[in-house]
């Protein structure tokens, strides 16, 4: 039998070695079949490349990996298992993310707790089977760390994402650890492997563009998450070097190569597309977080209405040395003034006491900064006690409690008529129509408002009363002089 | 040709077999004997040959020895000791199989069956 010359022998064993056998002897096994076969053919006296053309029908590269799939299936008990896992696993995780934002939308119970136990088995079973079978698979110098790292960075970066969908707290810490890992650990190393393995010039370009544009892109999404200056010019170098270089030439040279579009690609694609969008909404998600607008809001209201206080402190100071008659008005205003604010007070611990589920003493402590509070975007503590079940919920108190104060007001500043219509349009409670349906105060202000949105409100109208107060005792103030 | 699914289980022991009879084979001998043994009616892709063969291995049934034929590596796969047992027990699991398929098949078996006992 003829036998195959060197040059002949090494075309075949570079062909074999792009199916990246890695197992054991396997890779001599198929080199020397492979061999065997072509040799075989050209017995029958066709040319070497007849012959391996025949052959190679048989031995593409997805058959030669499926032998080493089926090997490693046969023999080790944990890859069978963990290959059994992934795909049930996957389809599961899957499911109860899809199921559970579904629900969630739609405002269902139990839509949250659905989503949370499909990311926890993704990213606690799923995750790691997959990393472990590809650990399996793929046996290259390195590659250990490599794929330590990307388990370990890939669960913290998943669990950080999800606590801060969830607003838990730690998430910030949680991504930082798991970008760490994934930025200067598994990219770097999943660049040396890479790069490595390239054979020609151009390979090596493509594929330094692309962790390039990878590692860029990253980093982008951390800035954003962190708030660092520059994450937009990263996010747009990032995103360039990756869509329109790093994609058309890897796409090209993928179909030069083979001439056809294969399934591993379209699997490279989709998950490199998912990978991103994951990035980009949680950039998104976190530079436009309504929550911490609420919060700002609040707290801005309440530093107005608490430096007025220490104005009107004053104010009342200078008056305790006039006259009685407007010494008694002064009071009357203070008093009425007291009273609102106290009731608006009591409002908000009363509403922090029932989301939080905590005492008195607690809730005063967490309205000191209301990012404390953990149950901020609580929907259901507003309407029922702000509105209540017949519309007599806290808010009408609250609605009662500022028209008296604005009677009181009105009482002692009757000669202002301008002072009185300005009170009139800062202190408004009447109903609205809105398309021919008449709307109260109470719904228009407080109706479907999350909790943090709620106290804003109540702050906002405690700040607009400390301003009436003001331009009253001023007004008050100056009148006798 | 036969149905692959009809193959499955019994490539082992046929591997086996074959490898009890000879000192040592390589990869492409092996589907080349079963070939020619059953006239081209069984063939043994090597697909389904090496994971087995690495599968016997790991088990420790088989052994193997590298050497350089033709400027390549040859993987030569032998008996072990206690896999020289093991083939016997396949080898006469599976006759005891086929015996027992015979008899099942036999149209008239009840006659027959009945004259061997």
């Amino acid at each position: 039998m003829q036998s195959l010359n060197n040059k002949q022998i090494e075309l075949i064993i570079s062909d074999v070695e792009e199916a990246r056998i890695t197992f054991s002897h396997l890779a001599d096994d198929l080199i020397d079949h492979i061999c065997c076969e072509v040799e075989n053919e050209m017995s029958f006296g066709k040319t070497f490349d007849e012959a391996y053309d025949i052959v190679k029908q048989q031995t593409g590269i997805k058959v030669l990996q499926k032998i080493q799939e089926s090997a490693l299936y046969l023999i080790d008990k944990n890859y069978r298992r963990m290959k059994m896992t992934m795909k049930i696993t996957g389809n599961l995780s899957l499911a109860m993310l899809g199921i559970g934002t579904a629900m969630e939308l739609s405002h269902l119970a139990g839509g949250s707790l659905l989503i949370i136990f499909g990311f926890v088995i993704l990213c606690l079973v799923f995750f790691p089977a997959a990393i472990y079978t590809n650990y399996k698979e793929m046996k290259v110098k390195g590659s250990k760390i490599l794929h330590l790292s990307i388990l370990i960075g890939g669960i913290l970066f998943m669990a950080g994402v999800l606590f801060k969908v969830m607003h838990w707290p730690g998430a910030s810490n949680l991504l930082f650890t798991g970008w760490l890992f994934i930025l200067f650990i598994f990219l770097p190393i999943l660049m040396y492997i890479k790069l490595k393995e390239a054979t020609t010039a151009k390979e090596k370009s493509i594929i330094l563009i692309g962790i390039a544009g990878l590692l860029i892109f990253e980093l982008s999404t951390m800035f954003k998450v962190f708030h660092w200056p520059g994450a937009a010019v990263l996010m747009i170098v990032g995103s360039v070097l990756l869509v329109s270089i790093f994609l058309p030439l890897f796409t090209y040279s993928k179909f030069k190569e083979t001439g056809k579009i294969t399934g591993q690609f379209i699997y490279i694609l989709i998950s490199a597309m998912f990978f991103m969008l994951l990035s980009i909404l949680l950039a998104i998600n976190v530079s436009t977080n309504v929550l911490d607008v609420y919060a700002q809001n609040e707290s801005n209201a309440r530093s107005i209405g608490n430096y007025l206080n220490v104005k009107n402190q004053k104010l009342y100071a200078d008056i305790n040395g006039k006259a009685d008659s407007i010494k008694t008005k002064a009071s009357a205003i203070n008093i009425g003034t007291l009273k609102v604010c106290s009731l608006i007070d009591s409002i908000r611990i009363e509403l922090v006491m029932a989301s939080d589920l905590v005492d008195k003493q607690i809730a005063e402590k967490l309205l000191l900064d209301v990012n404390h509070i953990s149950n901020k975007a609580d929907l259901k503590i507003t309407n029922s006690l702000m509105i209540g079940e017949n519309w007599n919920g806290m808010a009408y108190r609250l609605k009662q409690a500022i028209i008296k104060y604005q009677q009181t007001i009105q009482s002692e500043i009757t000669s202002n008529a301008e002072l009185t219509k300005n009170i009139n349009i800062v202190l408004n409670t009447s109903d609205i129509s809105i398309n021919q349906e008449t709307q109260t105060w109470e719904q228009i202000t407080f109706n479907e408002n999350i909790l943090i949105g709620t106290l804003s409100v109540l702050s906002d109208i405690e700040k607009r009363i400390r301003m009436v107060e003001s331009q009253t005792i001023q007004f008050i103030n100056a009148q006798t002089k | 040709m036969v149905q692959n699914s009809l193959i499955k289980g019994t490539l082992n022991p046929i591997i086996l077999r074959l490898l009890s009879e000879r000192k040592r084979l390589y990869g492409y001998e092996i589907t080349q004997l079963v070939k020619e043994i059953s006239d081209g009616k069984i063939e043994l892709t090597f697909g389904a040959l090496y994971p087995i063969l690495h599968k016997l291995e790991v088990d420790g049934v088989v052994k193997t020895e590298s050497e350089v034929i033709n400027n390549r590596n040859r993987i030569y796969y032998s008996l072990t000791e206690t896999g020289k047992n093991t083939a016997k027990e396949r080898v006469a699991e599976l006759e005891d199989f086929v015996n027992t398929l015979r008899v099942l098949l036999k149209p008239n078996f009840g006659l027959e069956y009945a004259i061997a006992k």
